[in-house]
């Protein structure tokens, strides 16, 4: 979104820390099979090992749209969260036009709390700068355009509402 | 000057040190294996690895060279044969004593190696902002003239400053990586004489003028 064209960045990229054992599964040891089946389960992994790596760049890229759209702390339970329940990030991806039509020049932040029973719920809050009644409007019809017609079902973990400020 | 001061973090920064050679020296393009030797052996104590070395083949011939990474400080330096440039990310003032004194070991290697000697000191500082509570745009709404505003009856969406001053420049501009975000840029050109400690008493002085004038506090992440 910035308007010259000035390189914004030092130019170096930097890997990111492993998520921790997506393939570490298929890697535990195992008596070794006839050669057939060795042959057949090389081929199963082969194949499962290319989905999971393009599911994990999926990942990232929704959750690059994410972070460039809703503010939220680097190290916060919200990234576990997102890294937890991953249809969440093409979500809030998803989500993204619709909220800026109904909320423009909105700030939005991404927060991770439990419910009453425990399990971990995320919340869209929109930081609302004018009256109530009009945030209340707006959500209505972000629900009615776009969220009660794509909310499930990974939308049962997430809540979009909005803070006075 | 803004008076409501807005609460900013920095999701995203860089420190940027461009220097060229009084004299570019060729050799360096031509055969430089003991200067990429005597880096490696200078920047070893930071846990470098072969892999952190790359020759850089493409592009001008003074944009060929040989860049070392140092991923532990997410560090970088390069060296060519008319300049060399050293640049960390992730960067704060209190990483600064630490920022400097990795330069200096790397020019250090460089020049007493090659016997090249820097003419100049281009620094170049990029922040990107985050006002955690309101729009960005109420930020820099301000610095718009306001003729240039009212052209259209809703507010702009967007600007982008740019003022330059030869040794000095600053940008301003939304943000491409971060929500909700500013990015500011300063550059300064220093002499070599300049030592590096005066170097970031002036680099934190711009950046608080500049933090000032936007009227935001940078806080805890």
């Amino acid at each position: 979104m910035s308007n010259l064209l000035e390189k914004q960045t030092s130019g170096n990229e930097w890997p990111t820390p492993e998520q921790g054992g997506i393939l570490q599964p298929l890697q535990t040891p195992q008596q070794p099979p006839s050669l057939a089946l060795r042959q057949q389960q090389r081929s199963i992994f082969d194949n499962l090992e290319a989905q999971m790596v393009r599911f994990a760049q999926e990942h990232q890229e929704s959750l690059k749209v994410v972070k460039g759209f809703y503010i939220f702390p680097k190290d916060s339970p919200v990234l576990q969260f997102m890294n937890s329940h991953r249809g969440i990030p093409q979500l809030l991806a998803d989500a993204v036009p619709h909220l800026r039509k109904h909320f423009p020049q909105t700030v939005f932040t991404l927060r991770s709390t439990l419910d009453d029973s425990g399990s971990p719920m995320l919340y869209a809050v929109a930081l609302w700068p004018g009256e109530p009644h009009d945030a209340v409007v707006a959500l209505d019809q972000f629900d009615d355009e776009w969220w009660l017609a794509n909310a499930y079902p990974a939308g049962r973990f997430l809540t979009f509402t909005y803070d006075l400020i | 000057m803004q008076e409501l001061i807005t609460p900013v973090t920095t999701p995203i920064s860089f420190f940027q040190v461009e220097m060229d050679y009084i004299e570019p020296d060729l050799r360096l393009w031509l055969d430089r294996s003991n200067t990429i030797l005597a880096l490696y052996e200078a920047l070893k104590r930071w846990y470098i690895g072969v892999d952190d070395v790359e020759i850089i083949t493409t592009g001008k011939t003074s944009e060929q060279g040989v860049s070392f990474k140092i991923p532990q400080k997410k560090c970088s330096f390069f060296f060519g044969a008319a300049g060399c440039k050293f640049t960390r990310d992730s960067t704060d003032w209190e990483t600064a004593p630490e920022t400097i004194e990795i330069l200096h070991t790397a020019l250090t290697a460089l020049t007493e190696n090659t016997g090249v000697a820097i003419a100049n000191r281009k620094t170049v500082i990029g922040l990107h902002i985050q006002p955690k509570l309101l729009h960005f745009m109420n930020v820099l709404a301000p610095l718009i003239p306001q003729p240039l505003a009212g052209l259209e009856k809703p507010s702009p969406e967007s600007t982008a400053i740019l003022v330059n001053w030869g040794m000095r420049r600053i940008t301003i501009d939304a943000s491409a990586l971060v929500a909700n975000g500013i990015f500011l840029k300063t550059e300064r050109q220093f002499d070599t004489f300049v030592s590096y400690e005066e170097i970031a008493r002036q680099l934190k002085a711009d950046e608080d003028q500049i933090f000032a004038i936007l009227g935001v506090e940078e806080v805890p992440a």
